[in-house]
């Protein structure tokens, strides 16, 4: 044996061992603060995700906030939004503007800021709609009452007399006074809910969210980066089922179906969405329109004028106000906008694509 | 032992160690599943581990009107409710992550968490 390799073989030994002793330390500082680390970021993601559910707008308003700040934002959205129904939008409290210009139709009525914004701005689409969009349907709405205890199907002749209060051509806004005539009454159904998912986009905005998903009774605030996914409610499933899905970037959602609110009445279902023409529950051949665009306000408006208006009718519209759709029909087919084309997805195989 | 650091270093990085691994190890594998959780007035009044749901059991919520709330392995529903259009019983079982139920009257929504991902992020309806 060369008595100099083994010389040679017994120094490399306890070099490789010193090699192998000096980095197991370090090995082992790595280790703890990766794991201490995992620690702390596990701590502060499990305090930035908030979620909240609570029941205003005569629905489920579902929060789900992260940011440093997520509890706080989700304890103002909720005040906000009921704050603005028992104020601004409800029909049914008599303090808030709307029950105010009711109350009093026919003479000019002060209202607050931010009511007199979202009647500007609903009117517009009421116009832009032709009034298939008409947010004068009270007496109607209230006649009907479907979703509430007194649902009932109104004889002939009292659909005829609310008829003849519908018309939002003569709503009269100047500045924050507001004046519908006599016997007319407003009902801002139809938009609320679009209303205080805008709110809640300024709440996140203030309180600095990274993320926000917020439903107003199934109208959606998206806000933060990233992407986000968007179940369509299944219209011939159960409340929770999905046919489709919507892959967006921050927008808010709003869905208008006929399986919401319904009243069966001698084997005919009625549901809640009245034709300001007809005065009964509108019929286009749809069974639901779901919108994305920029604005809450807009997404609820166009929902329910698009429902009224049909497929066809209903896309210049939306163009105006660049605006996204997905239509399903009685038929279980499904059209979606050039917009969406590429982002929605069916995932119940009942449905087809037209 | 070397220069870089002492035995007590050592024991100390390992106590650090096994302490963070403790916590982390429990909060990686527990994927507790799904849990059905009871908002009432906004405010969480319970919260059900359905994988601890041996056998079903129906509990009654002290509202009004009254509702009872129906737990099982696999999900939870209204069972019963005395308002007119019993839309929360109407609304089924719920048994995947998201999925809500309410009875309005009563100010009572009933949710399903997770701690997985969920597809789709919310329902629009």
């Amino acid at each position: 044996m060369n008595i100099y390799a083994l010389k040679r073989g017994r120094r490399l030994l306890p070099e490789m061992n010193k090699s192998k002793s000096k980095m197991l330390p370090l090995i082992m500082i790595v280790a703890a603060v990766a794991l201490a680390g995992l620690v702390t970021l596990d701590y502060f993601r499990g305090n930035r995700e908030y979620t909240k559910n609570d029941i205003a707008m005569g629905s489920v308003v579902s929060q789900k906030l992260t940011g440093k700040r997520a509890q706080k934002a989700a304890e103002e959205i909720i005040n906000r939004i009921s704050y603005i129904e028992s104020n601004n939008l409800s029909m049914n409290v008599s303090t808030s503007d709307i029950s105010r210009i009711n109350d009093k139709s026919g003479t000019l009525v002060e209202v607050s800021d931010d009511t007199a914004a979202w009647l500007s701005t609903t009117l517009d689409v009421c116009r832009s709609s032709n009034y298939a969009l008409d947010i004068t349907v009270g007496a109607l709405t209230k006649l009907w009452g479907i979703g509430s205890d007194t649902a009932r199907v109104p004889a002939q002749s009292e659909i005829d007399n609310a008829l003849k209060t519908v018309g939002a051509k003569n709503v009269y806004i100047s500045g924050n006074k507001v004046r519908i005539p006599a016997t007319q009454m407003l009902d801002l159904g139809a938009i609320g809910k679009g209303i205080a998912c805008d709110e809640a986009k300024i709440i996140a905005e203030k309180q600095e969210l990274e993320r926000a998903i917020v439903s107003v009774g199934g109208s959606i605030l998206l806000y933060g980066k990233g992407d986000f996914n968007v179940g369509i409610r299944d219209p011939s499933g159960d409340a929770n089922e999905y046919m489709g899905i919507i892959k967006t970037k921050a927008a808010c959602v709003s869905t208008s179906g006929n399986y919401e609110k319904v009243l069966t009445f001698k084997g005919k279902t009625y549901h809640h969405i009245l034709s300001p023409v007809t005065g009964y529950p509108a019929e286009s051949g749809l069974v639901s329109v779901t919108i994305v665009c920029d604005s809450g306000l807009l997404s609820d408006a166009l929902s329910t004028a698009s429902f009224v208006l049909g497929y066809e009718s209903s896309l210049s519209l939306l163009e105006k106000y660049n605006a996204q759709a997905v239509y399903i029909f009685e038929d279980k087919s499904v059209a979606v906008t050039d917009g969406l084309k590429d982002s929605f997805s069916i995932k119940n195989s009942d449905y087809r694509l037209r | 032992m070397n220069k870089l650091l002492k035995k007590a270093d050592i024991f100390l990085i390992l106590i650090i160690s096994l302490a963070c691994s403790a916590f982390l190890i429990p909060r990686l594998f527990s994927d507790s599943g799904l849990q059905a959780v009871v908002y009432k007035n906004g405010a969480e009044i319970s919260r059900v581990n359905l994988s601890e749901v041996k056998e079903s059991y129906e509990t009654k919520l002290d509202s009004t009107p009254a509702a009872t709330l129906r737990f099982e392995k696999d999900g939870v529903c209204f069972s019963h409710a005395e308002c007119k259009d019993k839309l929360c019983v109407l609304t089924g079982k719920l048994t995947h992550k998201g999925d809500v139920a309410a009875c309005l009257p009563a100010g009572v929504v009933i949710v399903v968490e997770g701690s997985g991902k969920s597809l789709p992020d919310v329902i629009t309806y």
